[in-house]
């Protein structure tokens, strides 16, 4: 009796899957282009890459808070759920840099206000000692944010 | 003279849709490369619509590459095509219409929405070529009549499309103003003529609204007043706050005014008009209402000439016939008053003497503001206020950071000469019943005066010395119907008595600042 002939390692479709991951992988973009991209003149470049970057490398997502902050404005670009959510996804990374944004702007939108909260409610505890350090601060707008931001993660405990 | 053979007929004419045919399939190649390269990015934005965008794309790659195919396997046998032309008047069709499908529904313009959708464009062109021999099967009286029918609608959307644009760049109108036109453009399309005559007054030679502007001359005094449809005024010259601010003065005060600009314009006025003039101090006249929020929408974007065909309220044949329907819906509000839409009350009338009791009488609304007929109808107003309220006065507002880089791109422009503003207020700000009408119908937290409170503090923290009517607004008392009759009915603009309060603001302001 012969011997069966033994099935080869790889199927035909699995070559297949793998050479069209490899083709995916050759064409994606590594954090390196996407940082690039964050200093693109032009805004939608900026905020895919900073979207992209959100996704792609939450650790490394902290230079991408201003750029996602400054899509969350411009209302032209209508990006602004989207930037809100990755800047929400990240939260627990860029949790001093969202603070900051709380303290400097002033002339903060109501979406870029609250999109900040939901970041660092998302965020959740790993935000509270950061929060705590803005209570000191002159403007009562930006305490009242930073209050805002501590109950809700109180109320929202994961 | 001896004919080409088949072949060479064959060759020359398919080698052009060959050529096409390549570079389309080249396009959807790069547009699916594009959307693989951005999948990380795509996911979040696009969401499922990014795997309709991805095989789409890959489908019209495939269709590029069979119908490139089955056109060099028609010219290896030497096949010619019997209308040369008509792949050519499909495509224009197909790029027509891949123009209309992304301004109704891809907006606003990204250069990489761009290249997915000239990748889709052109598979829907090498399906409509690789088609081209089943459709001969239909009758040839309906082939030809969809294909005229579809150029012809095609090529009058363009051709009507480049006519409003010949048109508004020789006769330039508001009508035919397109978003995003530079500061430069802008003050050409709605700077008044030289000599057109508004309250029997005639603009000067550049177009402002004020007599002809000299050159300071040493020690002479000399203001600057830039501003927008303010300084273009609502009411006769000797009326208007720069003239009743001349008369205080006792120095003249030049009004460079254009209607419908903002801060880029003002900062283009006070280099191109104002500095050359070498005035002794400039007053920026900014208003509440629509100067400190605008959209930077052009600031530093590429592909301009892309964004100019695909960016929906740059195309003239997109945005024209919406604008003629709101005119005509204004018309019908106001009635049997017929007047031009956006036009003064006696703005284009021409008055018949030039002294102030004949303007007086031609005019008699200037001294008795109950006389004085609404610009616009009642709900197009209140929506204007609601609108410019939740704009600047929102609890959170939005950003001013495009007026505070004007401001301080002005502030570098005008040098060592004094650089001030006036803050105009808007009238809800002034008028109690307006507030009381804006905040009931704006669905949100207000703060009637946060403008002035966040603009004069940032101005105050950057050197940049203020005046704010509104304290000096308020302080009128009302007349005998509780109004105080500052700005002219329903028209958003000073009126004679509002005129004359900011006039004689501003010659107090002046002569602490002046050089």
């Amino acid at each position: 009796m012969l011997d069966p002939v033994p099935n080869p390692p790889v199927s035909a479709s699995t070559c297949r899957w793998i050479a069209l991951l490899l083709v995916l992988a050759a064409c994606a973009k590594r954090d390196e282009a996407w940082l690039a991209e964050l200093s693109d003149p032009d805004p939608f470049v900026r905020a895919l890459a900073a979207i992209a970057l959100c996704e792609q490398s939450p650790e490394r997502a902290s230079s991408a808070v201003p750029v996602l902050l400054d899509t969350i404005d411009r209302s032209e670009l209508r990006l602004r759920p989207k930037a809100a959510a990755a800047l929400a996804r990240v939260g627990g990374h860029v949790v001093d840099a969202l603070v900051r944004s709380l303290v400097r702007d002033e002339l903060m939108t109501a979406e870029r206000r609250e999109a900040v909260l939901a970041a660092l409610v998302a965020a959740g505890p790993a935000a509270i000692p950061a929060l705590r350090t803005v209570f000191s601060h002159p403007d009562p707008a930006v305490r009242d944010a930073a209050g805002e931001a501590l109950r809700r993660i109180e109320n929202n405990p994961r | 003279m001896a004919l080409p053979r088949p072949s060479a007929a064959a060759r020359i004419s398919r080698t052009p849709v060959l050529l096409l045919l390549a570079l389309g399939a080249a396009c959807s190649a790069y547009g699916l490369a594009r959307a693989l390269a951005n999948r990380i990015a795509l996911r979040p934005v696009l969401g499922p619509v990014l795997w309709i965008v991805v095989p789409g794309l890959s489908v019209s790659l495939a269709l590029g590459l069979a119908a490139l195919w089955l056109e060099l396997r028609s010219v290896r046998r030497g096949e010619p095509r019997a209308s040369p032309l008509a792949p050519l008047r499909m495509l224009f069709v197909v790029l027509v219409a891949a123009w209309a499908l992304f301004l109704a529904l891809v907006q606003p313009f990204q250069r990489l929405w761009f290249d997915l959708a000239l990748g889709c464009a052109a598979g829907a062109f090498a399906g409509l070529v690789a088609l081209e021999r089943p459709l001969e099967r239909l009758s040839s009286r309906l082939r030809r009549f969809g294909d005229l029918s579809t150029f012809s609608l095609c090529a009058s959307a363009v051709l009507i499309e480049l006519c409003l644009r010949g048109v508004a760049a020789q006769v330039p109108s508001p009508l035919l103003a397109r978003v995003g036109d530079a500061p430069r453009q802008l003050l050409e399309r709605f700077r008044c003529r030289p000599g057109e005559v508004r309250f029997g007054f005639p603009c000067n030679r550049n177009g402002h609204y004020d007599t002809e502007f000299y050159r300071r001359r040493e020690g002479e005094r000399l203001v600057a007043s830039i501003g927008d449809s303010f300084n273009l005024g609502a009411v006769p010259h000797g009326w208007h706050f720069t003239t009743v601010c001349e008369r205080n003065l006792g120095c003249p005060v030049y009004n460079l005014g254009v209607a419908g600009i903002g801060p880029p314009e003002y900062l283009r006025l006070l280099v191109d008009e104002a500095m050359p003039l070498d005035p002794g101090l400039v007053v920026i006249d900014v208003f509440v209402g629509n100067d400190l929020t605008f959209p930077e929408v052009e600031k530093g974007l590429p592909d301009a000439a892309l964004r100019s065909w695909l960016e929906r309220d740059r195309v003239l044949l997109w945005v024209v016939p919406q604008r003629l329907a709101r005119i005509a819906e204004e018309r019908r509000r106001q009635g049997d008053r017929w007047r031009p839409i956006a036009s003064v009350q006696g703005e284009r009338e021409r008055a018949t003497a030039d002294s102030q009791a004949s303007l007086e009488s031609a005019f008699p609304w200037l001294t008795d503001p109950s006389l004085e007929a609404g610009t616009m109808s009642e709900p197009a107003y209140l929506r204007l206020e609601t609108r410019r309220a939740l704009e600047n006065c929102s609890v959170d507002p939005v950003s001013f950071s495009g007026f505070c880089g004007a401001m301080l791109a002005m502030k570098r422009a005008a040098a060592s000469t004094p650089l001030c503003v006036m803050l105009i207020p808007d009238e809800f700000q002034v008028e109690d019943d307006v507030w009381g009408a804006v905040r009931a119908g704006a669905g949100a937290e207000l703060e009637r005066d946060r403008p002035q409170r966040l603009v004069a503090g940032w101005l105050d923290r950057n050197g940049i010395p203020c005046l704010d009517l509104l304290p000096a607004m308020r302080a009128v008392p009302p007349m005998t119907d509780g109004k105080r009759h500052l700005y002219h009915l329903r028209d958003t603009h000073f009126n004679a008595r509002g005129n004359r309060v900011a006039g004689e603001e501003l010659a107090r302001f002046a002569r602490a600042h002046m050089r």
